[in-house]
């Protein structure tokens, strides 16, 4: 940790264009977020393409911004309708809703800001004063130990598979097929292009995520005709009470804290967290009772969990480059496009750039505090959208996202080709989110393996049996067991909590 | 609906085989033996046991699970929608170059608005003139991303 780079750090965010895009970002992803349908890794996909020539100071504030803002955003419609914007307020609706049945719709919303806000600022601080350690550490890996973390990092997508974990398996399998297109990254033989110049590189990252996050989520919309709900609930309070503070604030640090944590462990996402951080509110309480009913605390442990879980996220994402979860998948391709490499090199080589990425994730929560508290109107009337004017604007922003890259015609036709396959597999209920980190990771596995096969005179055992190789490789072993356990545990849990709330309606 | 999840585990294991006898034709590396074939072809077999395993369930469980998918047919009125919105979009994809971002996006936004049963016109003429503007500004001066201006008026 070093004072002069964090506040060189923190100058350089605090400057006129920088502070504009993390706001704007802020204000765009608590849009994104409260619009049921549209997710925070959607919103990130679509916006990085305008990143593209911003400086990274500029480039990382305003999708941080989008990040922090989107998963605070979910909470306003599920508080409003009943419907969470994004799946990390899967949580926050079974009190926040409630709440607004009984008129304190604004109440829940300003206690819910707030606890984003703390829950953000915690795992941006976390993150500051962890990551650098952790990098430290990895310094010292060698290519085999790569190729083990890769691994580890692989075996997330059972975690983040949801339902089938056979679809989820196979879904990895056919992302890592797909990363093999292109040059082989050791001896540079072109492998799968069908002959084409444009799949020498493989299909380009951003392009093929607007199709799997973005145009997929169209056509669905189009096919189901999906339709936006009124919101009803007049918003009075805009800041929280005095005595709403008091009566959450032991709720709200504990979820920070837990949720930092884990957002820190790839594969546990947002809405993981929130469920940990509610139901740990709910066994505290002294009225465990009240919990579903409307309880203020509820929604406090909720919402400051699954911001706090953004900060968490980043810390494997930038220490060690793996990504936490999708959408710091997406950051990962954001900051390859800026010709940088998270991960401890980053760290030697880049100080000023962490640093900067530290001061952006802090001010990106305090913008998401700002707008959230002054625009929540704003906010409740844009749920109300319909759907029949939202979904073309995105089918054009796809497009223009994914052309304006490499200018090139090439990248939508990739784009759309991923959108038909991401529709067509999420409609048989095949995740696309492994797809996404088998990208990230395939090559990265593949070329450390074989250079450590190469120095190792292709002995396997060789490469497995160093000693944070194997650790690594057990974890990831590990990780897919107990998250087959965890998940069906999850999906009970959430079934007896959703048929709860649906009694009470 | 098993017959999806069957269908799925045999494309599955088509690509196992593509890959399995594409892979085949690569260089082999001399000294390690470890060439470009060789990380390819684990993910074959790891995509085609898996596939078989989605096979074998379907078997086994062929009663309605909430796993499955929604039942795909020509002629459900939600499927012909998505198709007709690929449609406009590949052939968006045809037209972007001769006639220029402009004229087209504000045309293909009207079509997918009208796709979608918006009935206003009025606020549907304005969103989608709106939009296709504030993109075109925000790429040209923002970011300096020319769009294309339609080869055909000779730009």
């Amino acid at each position: 940790m070093d004072f002069d780079l964090f506040l060189n750090g923190f100058l350089s965010i605090f400057q006129l264009k920088p502070m504009l895009m993390v706001f704007l970002g802020a204000t765009g992803g608590i849009m994104i977020g409260s619009l049921p349908g549209l997710t925070a890794t959607m919103g990130v996909a679509l916006l990085v393409p305008f990143t593209f020539g911003l400086p990274i100071g500029e480039a990382m504030g305003m999708l941080l911004g989008i990040f922090s803002g989107a998963i605070y955003g979910g909470s306003i419609s599920a508080i409003l309708i009943r419907t969470p914007g994004t799946p990390a307020a899967a949580a926050t609706l079974l009190d926040g809703y409630p709440m607004t049945k009984r008129g304190e719709a604004g109440r829940a919303l300003s206690i819910s800001v707030f606890s984003s806000f703390i829950g953000g600022l915690t795992g941006a601080l976390i993150m500051t004063f962890l990551s650098p350690q952790i990098s430290r550490v990895a310094l010292e890996f060698s290519a085999a130990e790569y190729f083990a973390l890769a691994i580890f990092g692989l075996s997330i997508i059972i975690s983040v598979s949801g339902g089938s974990i056979i679809k989820g398996i196979m879904a990895g399998f056919f992302g890592l097929l797909i990363s093999t297109i292109g040059f082989d990254p050791v001896s540079g033989f072109p492998r799968f292009t069908f002959g084409s110049m444009d799949l020498l590189e493989g299909p380009a990252f951003i392009p093929t995520l607007i199709g799997l996050f973005a145009f997929s989520e169209v056509f669905k919309g189009v096919e189901t005709l999906a339709t936006s709900k009124q919101v009803v609930s007049k918003i009075t309070s805009l800041l929280p009470s005095w005595a709403d503070i008091k009566a959450t604030w032991k709720d709200i640090l504990k979820s920070s804290v837990m949720g930092t944590f884990i957002g820190s462990i790839p594969g546990a996402g947002s809405d993981i967290a929130a469920f940990v951080g509610y139901s740990e509110a709910k066994r505290r309480s002294k009225n465990p009772e009240k919990f579903g009913k409307g309880a203020i605390e509820g929604v406090a442990a909720a919402e400051s969990a699954n911001n706090a879980c953004t900060g968490g996220a980043m810390i494997p994402l930038l220490s060690l480059g793996i990504p936490g979860d999708a959408v710091t998948a997406v950051l990962l391709g954001a900051f390859i496009i800026q010709g940088l490499r998270p991960g401890p090199l980053l760290y030697r080589d880049h100080m000023d750039v962490v640093y900067s990425v530290f001061a952006a994730m802090i001010m990106a929560n305090i913008a998401m505090f700002i707008v959230g508290l002054l625009g929540v109107r704003f906010f409740a009337k844009i749920i109300s959208i319909r759907k029949s004017l939202l979904l073309p604007i995105i089918f054009l922003l796809s497009i223009v996202g994914s052309y304006s890259m490499r200018n090139s015609l090439f990248d939508i036709w990739v784009a759309l080709c991923f959108g038909v396959i991401g529709y067509v597999l999420q409609r048989n209920r095949f995740p696309v989110s492994p797809i996404l980190l088998a990208l990230i990771l395939g090559p990265m596995a593949e070329a450390n393996l074989r250079r450590s096969l190469i120095i190792n005179d292709g002995s396997i055992m060789a490469v497995i049996s160093r000693p944070i190789t194997a650790t690594f490789l057990i974890l990831g072993l590990l990780s897919l067991v107990t998250s087959v356990l965890r998940q069906n545990r999850m999906n009970q849990r959430l079934a007896e909590l959703t048929a709860q709330a649906d009694d009470e309606d | 609906m098993k017959r999806a999840d069957l269908i799925f585990g045999l494309i599955g294991l088509a690509l196992t085989g593509y890959v399995w006898v594409v892979t085949g034709g690569f260089p082999e590396d001399q000294v390690v033996q470890v060439g470009p074939a060789f990380f390819p072809r684990i993910l074959a077999v790891g995509l085609g046991l898996s596939s078989l395993a989605l096979i074998f369930r379907a078997y086994r469980h062929p009663q309605e699970t909430p796993s499955e998918g929604t039942r795909f047919s020509i002629h459900d009125p939600g499927i012909q929608r998505a198709g007709i919105a690929l449609a406009a979009t590949i052939a968006y994809c045809f037209l972007l170059e001769p006639f220029g971002f402009i004229p087209i996006s504000i045309i293909y936004l009207l079509l997918l608005m009208l796709l979608l049963q918006e009935k206003k016109y009025l606020q549907m003429i304005v969103t989608a003139v709106a939009v296709t503007g504030v993109l075109y500004l925000v790429f040209s001066l923002l970011l300096n991303i020319t769009l294309p201006m339609g080869s055909l008026y000779g730009f």
